[in-house]
């Protein structure tokens, strides 16, 4: 027997993979943790692979099974064993980046999962406030507080780590200025 | 602007060829297509044959309620083990909110998992000894790492009980149990449910024989050395009585491990609306008297580059309705075969699947 469903749901899930994967990756900030998260994600997509197909955007449909499994995940699963298959693979290194980059990112990472999730949603999906509510099941006032605390979180880490390092710098300075010195 | 430097960021964070994917869209299609056919199979049992379930469920003391008097409350806590046993619950909940009830426990060598269904709805969650870490106040357990343990609400068992907010709603009570072991509830419910949870952890009982070890109506005999039972979940609010139990076997085992679910005996149909969302490509199914009992089975998929899954399902094995999930490419009439049925009255169950 074959089923239409199941064939439209292996193709959409084959094809959408990679975005899929990035979308988590953002939302995880972490490799092995986010092919976790879309394994558990496209298991309801194909839960839901009815409404799903009824939507008039299939994408934003599953980006929101995505999200919502995201912020889930963070609440409870204490023993949700997700099956993954492979060997963990090797993480390439970081390629150089300017400090400033890294630190954005670290300061990315360090957010709230809710807040992380605002981000990504309005700044890498460019989905407007409502479709952000939407995604999130909060109200657009919600989407706005938040992204505004994920904002300010951020302009304050990363002005303790601008701050930082000048100190670094400026003790750097000083104490090869000492070792000239005692030359 | 800082907006325009963070959506510079997402562009580069994903602009880069990531590793080869570790997801198995075979594995999640197979796994929906499970979950599938559970619902379907907990709607499709006769209220009849479930409120008979219910009743000898009731009348044995229940899969996993404890038996006689409960041993001391958290302040004389026993060490905890490094390992939990599959079949029986290292945990009971002595105290509910009024129509609350715990609607599944999960089972595992590492954790005991509780789902408590009610106007607030928690997860509640006890890890076996060394399972957590907790560094400069702040715990990493399997599930959730790097949770700050910043307020304490209260004491449980003379330990204290932390409140961990994450996002807008979402509380996490951590508290030690033991030595080195951890429990953790969580739930979205507001402030108010934080002290209905802190009264369900303090009736929290701990130890190897707080409840009665679950029964199984079948075992597994003649199986190679080297079998085990690696995790257990059962549903018991739902009218019946599902289980389910996953056993792992050797890698050089002639047989292959199955996942074995259990629920009051059905028809046919109730097989059939099991396998109703047959997979793409080539897929199998047919009827097959097997030791005197009709079975259904089913063969797929294949292609897509996944090996066919196999499964078996008996509708009335003596009273009890039967399937078996196999691996790749392995059938599972012959673990069929090794699997001997104790009949619909739990008095009469095992307490040891293999063996």
């Amino acid at each position: 027997m074959t089923s239409q469903r199941d064939h439209d749901y292996i193709e959409y899930v084959t094809l959408r993979l990679p975005a899929l994967r990035r979308l988590a990756l953002l939302l995880c900030q972490d490799l092995h943790r986010a092919d976790d998260l879309v394994q558990q994600a496209i298991i309801r997509v194909y839960l839901h692979w009815p409404k799903a197909a009824r939507a008039g955007n299939i994408d934003a449909y599953v980006h929101t099974i995505v999200v919502r499994e995201f912020l889930h995940e963070r609440r409870s699963s204490w023993t949700r064993r997700v099956s993954v298959t492979g060997d963990l693979p090797d993480t390439p290194a970081a390629t150089p980046d300017q400090d400033w980059s890294l630190d954005l990112r670290a300061a990315v990472a360090a957010l709230p999962p809710r807040q992380r999730a605002v981000l990504v949603l309005r700044f890498y999906c460019d989905l407007s406030i409502d479709q952000t509510a939407h995604a999130l099941q909060c109200t657009p006032g919600t989407v706005k507080s938040q992204t505004a605390k994920a904002l300010g979180s951020l302009r304050t880490a990363l002005g303790r780590e601008a701050g930082r390092a000048r100190f670094q710098d400026a003790t750097s300075l000083r104490s090869h200025g000492e070792a000239a010195s005692n030359a | 602007m800082l907006e325009t430097e963070i959506r510079d960021l997402f562009q580069r964070q994903v602009a880069s060829d990531l590793p080869v994917a570790r997801v198995s869209i075979a594995e999640a299609h197979r796994a929906a297509r499970r979950r599938l056919r559970l619902r379907r199979a907990a709607a499709a049992v006769s209220p009849l044959i479930a409120a008979v379930a219910v009743l000898a469920i009731a009348a044995s003391g229940s899969a996993l309620t404890g038996a006689g008097r409960a041993p001391a409350g958290p302040g004389g806590q026993p060490a905890a083990p490094r390992q939990f046993s599959s079949t029986r619950s290292y945990v009971r909940l002595t105290w509910l909110p009024g129509r609350s009830a715990v609607t599944q426990y999960r089972l595992s060598s590492a954790s005991d998992g509780l789902d408590i269904s009610s106007s607030i709805v928690w997860d509640f969650g006890a890890m076996a000894a060394g399972q957590c870490q907790l560094r400069h106040r702040t715990l990493s357990c399997p599930v959730i790492r790097g949770l700050p343990l910043r307020r304490v609400v209260g004491l449980v068992g003379g330990r204290p009980m932390y409140l961990s907010v994450l996002g807008i709603n979402v509380r996490i009570l951590s508290w030690e149990y033991a030595p080195g072991a951890w429990a953790q509830m969580a739930g979205t419910s507001g402030a108010s449910a934080v002290r209905a949870a802190l009264r369900i952890a303090r009736g929290a009982r701990f130890g190897p024989a707080v409840a009665a070890p679950a029964r199984f109506p079948y075992r597994l005999v003649g199986v190679p050395a080297g079998w085990s039972l690696s995790g257990l979940s059962i549903s018991p609010g739902y009218h019946d009585l599902i289980q389910t139990a996953t056993f792992s076997a050797p890698a050089s085992s002639r047989l292959s491990a199955p996942v074995i679910t259990a629920a009051p005996a059905g028809t046919m149909a109730s097989c059939k609306r099991l396998i109703a969302s047959p997979a793409v490509g080539e897929y199998q199914v047919r009827y097959q008297t097997i030791r005197g009992y009709r079975v259904l089975l089913s063969f797929g998929p294949a292609g897509q580059g996944s090996p066919r899954q196999h499964s078996l399902c008996v509708p009335d094995a003596d009273g009890t309705l039967l399937e078996l999930q196999g691996g790749p490419n392995s059938s599972m009439v012959p673990v069929f075969e090794h699997l001997r049925l104790l009949g619909a009255n739990p008095a009469r169950w095992t307490t040891r699947p293999l063996g």
